[in-house]
């Protein structure tokens, strides 16, 4: 056993925790070693001086303070994550979309002619821009990724629904994550 | 009645609930914050902050995941974390602690003999108490747990939110610190030992 080792392990040696192996690994660096045999003296010193130490009191009107600064404050609530709400903004979301195009008010073609209209004005023909998409399946790809990325939202609201109020506790100062 | 049923009252509307969590809980967070602050009127003043910070923010305690204590100490090593950043910016020249005189830290008098081994004492509890300053936070919390509170290991476990393996780890290399600390105070002024945080060690002599 070197020096480093037995320093490690001298205050749990001391308080009789050190493994029979330990204790034997470091009675024999302690007889050889003057150095850390000091360090011992210095442990057995220190825990006689913790020994000695005096915790306090609360001050005596310590309760009535904070119950008054208490009842001043709002009664807390349970925080909760609102998944089911989550859920339900997202799903009024695609629903009022779905009912604005059946209703003619979103024209998605007039909406893609714009945008082909704006890139041929940079110089790229809208018949172009809509056979290479076509061509990339743009459109499969596109309708596949919304759908992946309401799972994925849904999937990660579940899954952290245990730690939301944890990590906002955190935010406010008073968990650790 | 457990902790965590007294929150759940709490959480139902029945804020005097709160009143019993912090008779319990009082002298372990006043102890364990007086370890790391530098008057009995700071640890008070951020004991008091801390019931109320945990009292605001009770909706966010999940006992499924932490004990009340556990959770009650953290945000108490939050708030001395935020105090002593205060503290660090603000010029640090007086050797005693701000608000207290020699005669305030006197220790009991009917054991104590006489006015010199009285004063002797209190430079004795000064001594350590500084020398505690400069251990690592979580070791020096251990410490005042175990040596203010002179709370279990297993209760310190609980309060910490760590193994007891982890606690008996954390007072062992927490007690070599404090040696390495009180043996440099004896060669040098304690003030300096405030301000070097990293604890040097010892020179290692043989290997």
């Amino acid at each position: 056993m070197n020096c480093s080792a037995c320093e490690a392990r001298l205050a749990a040696y001391l308080e009789g925790d050190a493994s029979p192996r330990d204790v034997q690994l470091i009675e024999a660096h302690l007889n050889g070693c003057p150095s850390c045999r000091a360090l011992m003296q210095d442990l057995h010193a220190v825990e006689i001086r913790l020994e000695g130490l005096r915790g306090i009191e609360p001050r005596p009107d310590f309760t009535l303070g904070v119950m008054a600064a208490v009842a001043a404050l709002p009664v807390p609530k349970p925080a909760r994550l609102r998944v089911r709400w989550l859920l339900a903004y997202v799903a009024a979301g695609w629903a009022l979309l779905i009912a604005l195009t059946a209703a003619h008010v979103i024209n998605w073609q007039h909406a893609f002619a714009a945008v082909a209209t704006e890139f041929g004005k940079a110089g790229v023909a809208g018949s172009t821009l809509v056979d290479v998409g076509t061509r990339l399946h743009v459109p499969a790809y596109a309708a596949g990724a919304l759908g992946i990325e309401l799972l994925v939202l849904a999937a990660g609201a579940v899954a952290l629904r245990h730690y939301l109020p944890r990590l906002s506790g955190w935010i406010a100062g008073t968990q650790a994550i | 009645m457990p902790d965590e049923t007294l929150v759940a009252l709490i959480l139902q509307g029945d804020s005097s609930a709160f009143a019993p969590l912090v008779e319990r809980h009082k002298r372990g967070i006043v102890n364990f914050l007086y370890g790391t602050v530098r008057s009995t009127e700071d640890a008070n003043d951020l004991a008091q902050e801390t019931f109320i910070r945990a009292y605001s923010h009770l909706g966010t305690f999940n006992p499924q995941l932490a004990k009340f204590s556990t959770w009650l100490y953290q945000i108490a090593r939050n708030a001395a974390r935020t105090h002593l950043g205060k503290e660090r910016r603000r010029p640090q020249h007086e050797e005693l602690y701000e608000d207290e005189t020699l005669e305030q830290r006197l220790p009991d008098t009917r054991r104590e003999a006489s006015p010199d081994a009285m004063i002797l004492a209190a430079e004795e509890q000064q001594t350590v108490r500084s020398a505690l300053l400069t251990v690592p936070e979580k070791m020096r919390m251990a410490l005042s747990l175990r040596y203010y509170r002179h709370m279990e290991y297993q209760e310190i476990a609980d309060s910490m939110g760590v193994s007891l393996g982890n606690v008996k780890t954390l007072i062992h290399r927490g007690k070599a610190s404090l040696a390495r600390a009180l043996g440099r105070s004896r060669r040098s002024p304690i003030g300096d030992s405030h301000q070097t945080q990293e604890v040097g060690g010892r020179e290692l002599l043989c290997l």
